[in-house]
């Protein structure tokens, strides 16, 4: 057993203003941010408020920003993520809700902004032609293409890590664009020119500067920057052909 | 809702090597720009043969020199960096930027020190 301190930035939406409060829980380094966050709801403040559901890293329920990064609380061992102690001091967990979006409550952000914009690149099949007898069939190949894309878990770790999502609230962020990549690249959709034409306006693609930003914080370690470059010379190729 | 953006974030957010690079590019690029109404003006000013000879020995200034040294550092950092940016935009692997960043500030270091070393040199 050891012991922590967090220090978690809390938001009181009656008072709107936010605050530092800080906490002392004994745990093991091999335990999560995730247990340690509900040993502090279970036993010494029951009104800090967090959002969590699977404690496994599938649902994407806990994003939060955790010394200074956007991860998971239910992926992030205290282990990893210590900061340095002292002999007199424990070492501390800092942890802020997402940046960039509403705070609701202490860590729960509102994130209607960032499931609209995922909207906006058509997040589902566009397929005209009459299906199959049984299922559209992909090659391998064509699988591999987009394999990792399909990973994300929209926990919006990225968006909110994003510099230039930091300062222009309209930009569609790397996890629509992400999104985009996902349907355009799939060997089943036909609506690529649909969605590029929304995803290549003012706030989209070409806002991206390649910070790698979302890529050091997406917990699924999906290489975001490499797909939206692909985004870019694909929408490029499009226009010089048209 | 709208959103407060939080005035520390760029304090409290991690830095990485992406970013670093990212915010060097910007405020290079934003210095380079200012830079070249400077040079402008000093290019427009060499009408007569009188103005050329003065600028000539203002240009030998020491001071001048370790301008035109942090000038080569500037220039420097903006254009490789902008190679950086380029491999990456035509699909040399995303996973190599952090080592392309590192690579290319130590070949900027090493022009750096040479042409400074010139610079100096140059001091009459």
């Amino acid at each position: 057993m050891k012991r922590y301190t967090f220090r978690i930035k809390r938001f009181d939406p009656e008072k709107e203003n936010f605050r530092w409060d800080e906490f002392s829980v004994d745990m093991e380094p091999m335990e999560r941010v995730l247990d340690g966050l509900d040993r502090i709801k279970d036993y010494a403040d029951g009104s800090l408020t967090f959002r969590r559901s699977c404690g496994h890293g599938i649902c994407g329920s806990c994003a939060m920003k955790i010394n200074g990064r956007n991860r998971l609380a239910c992926q992030s061992l205290l282990r990893d993520i210590e900061g340095r102690g002292t002999a007199r001091r424990a070492p501390t967990v800092v942890i802020e809700p997402l940046e960039a979006f509403p705070v609701i409550k202490d860590l729960v952000v509102d994130m209607e902004d960032f499931f609209e914009k995922n909207d906006l690149v058509l997040p589902y099949l566009i397929n005209d032609e009459p299906p199959p007898e049984r299922e559209r069939l992909q090659s391998p190949s064509e699988q591999e293409m987009i394999l990792e894309s399909i990973t994300c878990i929209m926990c919006g770790s990225c968006t909110s890590s994003c510099p230039i999502y930091w300062t222009d609230s309209q930009y569609l962020g790397p996890s629509s664009l992400l999104k985009a990549y996902r349907f355009i690249f799939d060997s089943r959709d036909r609506a690529e020119e649909e969605r590029l034409e929304k995803v290549t306006g003012v706030h989209g693609l070409w806002r991206c500067h390649s910070i790698f930003n979302c890529v050091e914080s997406c917990p699924k370690e999906i290489d975001i920057t490499g797909h939206i470059t692909e985004l870019k010379r694909l929408a490029l190729k499009n226009r010089f052909r048209s | 809702m709208t959103v407060k953006p939080n005035k520390k974030i760029l304090r409290s957010y991690k830095w990485h090597t992406g970013s670093l690079a990212w915010i060097i590019h910007r405020i290079t690029g934003i210095l380079l720009f200012f830079y070249i109404f400077l040079h402008l003006y000093l290019i427009n000013k060499l009408k007569d043969p009188e103005e050329y000879r003065a600028m000539i020995t203002f240009m030998n200034d020491p001071v001048i020199k370790l301008g035109e040294i942090a000038l080569l550092g500037l220039v420097l950092a903006h254009s490789l960096n902008g190679i950086r940016l380029t491999l990456i935009d035509t699909g040399v692997s995303t996973k190599l930027h952090k080592i392309i960043f590192w690579a290319s500030a130590c070949t900027g270091f090493v022009i750096l020190t040479i042409g400074g070393l010139y610079i100096l040199r140059g001091i009459k």
